[in-house]
């Protein structure tokens, strides 16, 4: 079954490496990594400006670019699954082949600009580190969470739109929904709920864990000082990074018991 | 040898294949008639595994296609146009397909047969035409010389040069003795070489059997004529 995985996990990879939109992608991110370190003239505002990148456009050309792929690959799974093959091999090489390519896009993209500067990042390895983890992490899940969508959904159109509404969700409105819920129970200690609440999406998850390696969570107040406390104890980060493994394996998980059943 | 017992597929309300039960014999070529919408594609893909059936059942060699997928490597496809990785170049998709085969059945035609697709070897899938896509299609159902055909309306997508030549083709399956399942609208192309007829509407069997049985019932001289008369 490995053989397998790894002949379409191969091929996925040899046909997107080649695909001009990820061209494009790495060049884009390419070019705002540099623009970064050029114009901010400090390695640890540079990767400040990155992380807003990392969070914001990284989930959404993964979430977009997935759900195309699926959409334009649905006729060739069709072929492959006529195959003397599982489906969940087909299913495992696919999203496979899809999350090493962009990975490895991110990946270069953000490395090359820094190797240029290899001397001005001592001392922000760790963050830089983090930032790629982050940043690779938020690129599998949402990924997962396009083939979630795209496999529950026949209609091209309909999975794209849900799909855009879940990175807005994520990324936007549930920032919203928090500060509401904080403006409306303001007289309420809520400092473990809103640790819960970080929990539950990965972008706030991946935001506020590379926040605080930079050290701006002094300006996030009582909150940031309570995030700080909570997330410096080794449990604490351990449990932030296993919640963001595991949000990559619970949409991998459900989408695929789904890819098991459907009709095509 | 292929054979659906009780076979019922719907999709909400919608019942689309309605207590189907037929054999498909080998060594003969079966052609699967019906209207737009008949259910002809989704009992094709209830026998490809591809669309999972509301219940009954169906065997392949006396394999349950609901228990395993190995009996797929008795099977070569013809989809009724070709899709395939739009970066990927054409032997890409020879090795793909033949890797996805490894240890399961040998490569024993190769790359140009029905069609002749040396030339087209290290052009992208992108840069070829709707018919080489199809050409391609067909070569890699035949490569490995399966003993079941099934082509959803193959011919759709070719010139009448390519057209020809598959047709030619898959009359030199069947006197190889492999089992052939066909669908077509292009009921005077299929006439001369059909052995049994399938013929389905609204999810239904109106007719099930040898042509020739078909044109005596109907008292009709074609397989169009024959058809028609079942339908009023």
């Amino acid at each position: 079954m490995f053989k397998l995985i790894n002949k379409i996990t191969f091929y996925g990879i040899k046909d997107l490496l080649r695909s001009r939109w990820i061209i494009v992608y790495f060049i884009v991110l390419c070019m705002i990594t540099e623009g970064m370190f050029r114009f901010s003239g400090h390695s640890l505002k540079a990767l400040s400006g990155m992380v807003s990148v990392t969070i914001f456009l990284v989930p959404l050309i993964s979430i977009i670019f997935a759900t195309i792929y699926y959409y334009n690959s649905r006729n060739f799974i069709e072929l492959m699954l006529t195959q003397p093959i599982s489906r969940k091999s087909v299913y495992i090489g696919l999203v496979s082949g899809l999350s090493f390519s962009l990975s490895l896009c991110f990946i270069f993209a953000i490395s090359i600009p820094v190797l240029w500067r290899f001397s001005m990042l001592s001392g922000y390895w760790n963050i830089l580190f983090l930032l790629i983890f982050i940043g690779v992490m938020l690129t599998l899940t949402f990924i997962c969470l396009a083939f979630w969508v795209s496999i529950s959904n026949e209609d091209k159109g309909r999975g794209l739109g849900i799909s855009l509404l879940l990175w807005l969700t994520m990324a936007v409105v549930y920032d919203g929904l928090v500060l509401m819920v904080v403006i409306l129970f303001q007289d309420y200690p809520l400092e473990k709920p809103m640790i819960v609440l970080m929990f539950s999406n990965p972008i706030d998850l991946a935001r506020v864990l590379i926040l605080l390696k930079i050290d701006v969570s002094a300006l996030l107040g009582y909150t940031g000082a309570v995030f700080k406390s909570f997330f410096s104890s080794n449990f604490a980060q351990i449990t932030s990074l296993l919640s963001l493994v595991a949000w990559v394996l619970f949409p991998f998980y459900f989408s695929m018991k789904k890819f098991k059943k459907i009709d095509f | 040898m292929i054979t659906i017992d009780k076979l019922q597929k719907s999709y909400g309300k919608l019942q689309v294949l309605d207590n189907v039960n037929t054999s498909i014999r080998t060594g003969k070529v079966t052609v699967l008639i019906g209207p737009n919408g008949s259910g002809k594609s989704t009992l094709i893909k209830c026998i490809l595994g591809l669309v999972k059936p509301s219940s009954g059942d169906i065997k392949v060699n006396d394999v349950s296609v609901s228990s395993n997928y190995n009996y797929r490597k008795d099977i070569g496809y013809v989809p009724q146009y070709g899709h395939f990785p739009e970066n990927l170049l054409v032997k890409d998709v020879f090795n793909l397909v033949l890797n996805l085969r490894n240890g399961t059945g040998h490569p024993s035609y190769g790359i140009d047969k029905p069609f002749d697709l040396t030339t087209e070897l290290k052009k992208k899938i992108y840069s070829l035409s709707g018919g080489t896509r199809q050409k391609l299609s067909a070569n890699l159902a035949f490569m490995f010389n399966p003993q079941i055909y099934i082509c959803d309306e193959p011919t759709a997508g070719l010139d009448p040069i390519a057209a020809r030549t598959f047709k030619q083709y898959i009359q030199q399956m069947r006197e190889e003795d492999k089992t052939i399942l066909l669908s077509s609208h292009v009921l005077s192309e299929v006439e001369h070489f059909a052995d049994d007829i399938i013929f389905i509407c609204e999810g239904r069997l109106k007719y099930n059997g040898p042509l020739t049985e078909l044109k005596i019932q109907t008292n009709e001289s074609t397989l169009e004529d024959s058809i028609a008369k079942l339908m009023e």
